[in-house]
């Protein structure tokens, strides 16, 4: 059984109480203080507030998680936007389609589409012309 | 020619700041390809702004100033409403579209709420800032231009002269904030503006930090944090 014991001064102290050990003085007062249904109310409040605070540590963690991966995320399209062939680009689907990237994966596909179109468009005919 | 509703960015001293608002506003074309966005930026950084993101750039007279927007916001270039983005910002969803219907006809500043748990200090002894201003749409009426005259100006002092309030009552590191001068002029000088916020306000500006389950719709613009290292290394190879 766990109990705390709260003191006038306000110092709070949490122990675990053998519910079995009938001598236990500890036991025999909390069992002089409370009813069988006084001890299941808290019993039912206490479960209910650990579930509370797990679930508002669990929510904090999911928010902080996915902020990391947001922030990742969109310091590396910017990055991507660096690149002159990038923030230069006529192609406007493609880069529409970078800056809506939902991933690193794609982010990299996409800018790397860009740099690729960039660098066609830069080829002279003689370029595609192999010596023999 | 005239345009009656619009986005506005305003950028200066950090060429960071301009290429995320360079990212932003393509974000917002992405989503609403007929948005008309106008940019306020210093000259210096002039040659760092992609024109193909906006319809409007503004240079002349724009002062390098830790809060540019301030000095934006009532020379909008739009006769009935602004929606004022910052440069971190990101529009990822489409209903942007309907921005313009949202603000009610009896509201001249329609803005979004600050989470205490994802903020700075906020309160104080006898106030406390709840108005998020990274992104509100506001109205192109005297009151409300009058207002955002004042907020540029108030600002401005409120950083330049001693503090007047009592370090108890408002600390002086509010004085940084220019939600606390917004804060001032609706509490202590009363301005007549009539601030609403947006219904499900998170989707319309989702702060990194915030808990997923805080927008009831898909989130449509997303406030991402301007990297402070890639911000100063941008910084320190401005061109002359």
């Amino acid at each position: 059984m766990s109990v705390e014991f709260h003191y006038d001064d306000g110092r709070v102290m949490s122990a675990v109480v053998n519910g079995d050990d009938v001598n236990n003085v500890d036991l025999k007062q909390v069992l002089a203080e409370f009813t069988p249904e006084q001890l299941e109310d808290n019993t039912r409040k206490a479960i209910a507030k650990q579930n509370r605070d797990r679930e508002a540590i669990e929510k904090k963690e999911a928010a902080e998680k996915d902020r990391q991966r947001q922030e990742a995320l969109f310091a590396l399209k910017l990055k991507a936007f660096e690149v002159e062939a990038v923030k230069n680009t006529p192609e406007k689907k493609l880069k529409s389609a970078l800056r809506r990237a939902k991933s690193d994966i794609e982010v990299f596909a996409f800018a790397s589409a860009i740099i690729i179109k960039d660098f066609e468009s830069k080829q002279t005919p003689s370029d595609d012309v192999t010596e023999e | 020619m005239t345009v009656r509703n619009g986005f506005l960015l305003a950028v200066s001293i950090d060429p960071g700041y301009v290429e995320g608002a360079n990212f932003a506003a393509g974000s917002i074309k992405d989503c609403y390809p007929d948005a008309h966005i106008t940019l306020f930026v210093e000259p210096k950084l002039r040659h760092y702004v992609d024109e193909s993101c906006f319809d409007t750039i503004i240079s002349e007279d724009v002062p390098s100033h830790i809060r540019t927007k301030l000095y934006a916001l009532s020379r909008t270039p739009y006769t009935e409403m602004t929606c004022y983005v910052d440069a971190d910002m990101e529009c990822v969803h489409e209903d942007v579209t309907k921005i313009w219907d949202e603000v009610p006809q009896d509201c001249d500043i329609l803005i979004t709420k600050i989470r205490p748990y994802n903020g700075k200090e906020h309160k104080f002894k006898i106030g406390e800032m709840i108005h998020h201003g990274g992104f509100f749409v506001y109205r192109t009426n005297p009151q409300t231009i009058n207002f955002m005259e004042r907020w540029w100006t108030d600002y401005a002092k409120q950083r330049a002269e001693p503090w007047p309030y009592e370090e108890d009552v408002i600390p002086k590191s509010f004085a940084q904030w220019d939600q606390f001068t917004f804060w001032k002029l609706l509490n202590v000088d009363q301005l007549p503006v009539n601030v609403k916020f947006f219904n499900d306000d998170a989707r319309w500006n989702f702060v990194n930090g915030y808990y997923l389950t805080e927008n009831k719709d898909p989130i449509i613009f997303y406030h991402h944090t301007m990297p402070h290292r890639r911000a100063k290394e941008l910084a320190e190879t401005v061109r002359p």
